[in-house]
């Protein structure tokens, strides 16, 4: 997923988004799918959750949460 | 070799037929001693974009309407092949058995608290250092950070909102949030008998703590299961 495609995700979220990106990528049975998406040790997978759970978080303080 | 895509982990197969995978591919089962995974033939990681991921919540919540345990996947977990797989599974079978255990018959609610704005304080934690290389940073990172902010239950309002919803709770999983008014989010297993009862507890009792909470679900239950197998 490239910024530009990120940045989409994050602008286009509603709540009911942001919920599912928290269950779905926060827990949840992992197998190898880190090893995939990983480069040089760096696993994307999380770093991709933590930006985009530090922009829900900016999204919810914004007032936008009903 | 053909790379598998893991939905989820279950006791016993689902009633019925199977339903679709992300991609309308369809879904099949792999056993592993006594643990079946739910699994469909891809040519890739699927993308990460709001489609996918709501696709796939979709197909795990298919299969858990037909399951009475299932602990889903993270979103994205891929094995290059079924052997890959299996191995993969075989080192937390006694982990996702008694997660199985735990989440049978139960949803996943979700509580997220936020400070009423007169209350609202400017408590930011201190963030942890960034990781160190090598290993699995980003894992080790959101663990620490995560550690650094504590219990939640610290917090007088959620632990009143924990306390009153108790009784109807049967797991439970708490996260502290450092951007306020966002101040923790509470993850519970609810029994499905008991899923209107449990809504009408958290208003009431979080307008007795004198706090915002707002739930969803009910959910498969993606914050019950096993830690990532990293």
């Amino acid at each position: 997923m490239n910024d530009e495609s990120r940045q989409a995700l994050i602008a286009d979220a509603d709540e009911t988004l942001l919920e599912l990106v928290d269950h779905v990528l926060n827990k949840g049975v992992v197998v190898s799918g880190d090893v995939m998406l990983s480069i040089a040790g760096v696993d994307l997978v999380y770093l991709r959750l933590s930006a985009l759970l530090c922009a829900a978080d900016r999204i919810w303080v914004s007032g936008t949460k009903r | 070799m053909s790379p598998v895509l893991l939905y989820a982990v279950l006791a016993e197969a689902p009633a019925g037929a199977l339903p679709a995978g992300l991609a309308g591919e369809p879904m099949r089962l792999v056993t592993c001693e006594d643990v079946l995974a739910a699994i469909g033939d891809v040519t890739s990681p699927p993308g990460l974009d709001a489609a996918s991921l709501r696709a796939h919540d979709a197909a795990v919540r298919r299969l858990a309407a037909a399951s009475s345990a299932l602990l889903p996947a993270r979103f994205g977990s891929v094995a290059l092949d079924e052997g890959q797989l299996r191995e993969a599974l075989r080192p937390r079978l006694a982990a996702f058995r008694e997660g199985l255990r735990t989440v049978r018959g139960c949803e996943q609610m979700t509580l997220r608290f936020s400070r009423l704005e007169t209350a609202a304080a400017a408590e930011t934690a201190s963030l942890p250092e960034p990781p160190a290389p090598g290993g699995s940073p980003g894992t080790r990172y959101l663990d620490a950070r995560r550690a650094s902010l504590g219990d939640p239950r610290a917090l007088p309002e959620v632990r009143r909102v924990l306390d009153a919803l108790a009784p109807l709770v049967r797991g439970e999983r708490r996260e502290r949030h450092d951007r306020p008014p966002l101040i923790a989010s509470v993850y519970h297993l609810v029994g499905r008998d008991s899923l209107e009862g449990y809504r009408t507890a958290v208003e009431s009792a979080a307008r007795a703590a004198g706090v915002r909470v707002t739930s969803s679900g009910p959910w498969p239950p993606y914050a019950f299961a096993p830690d990532e197998l990293a």
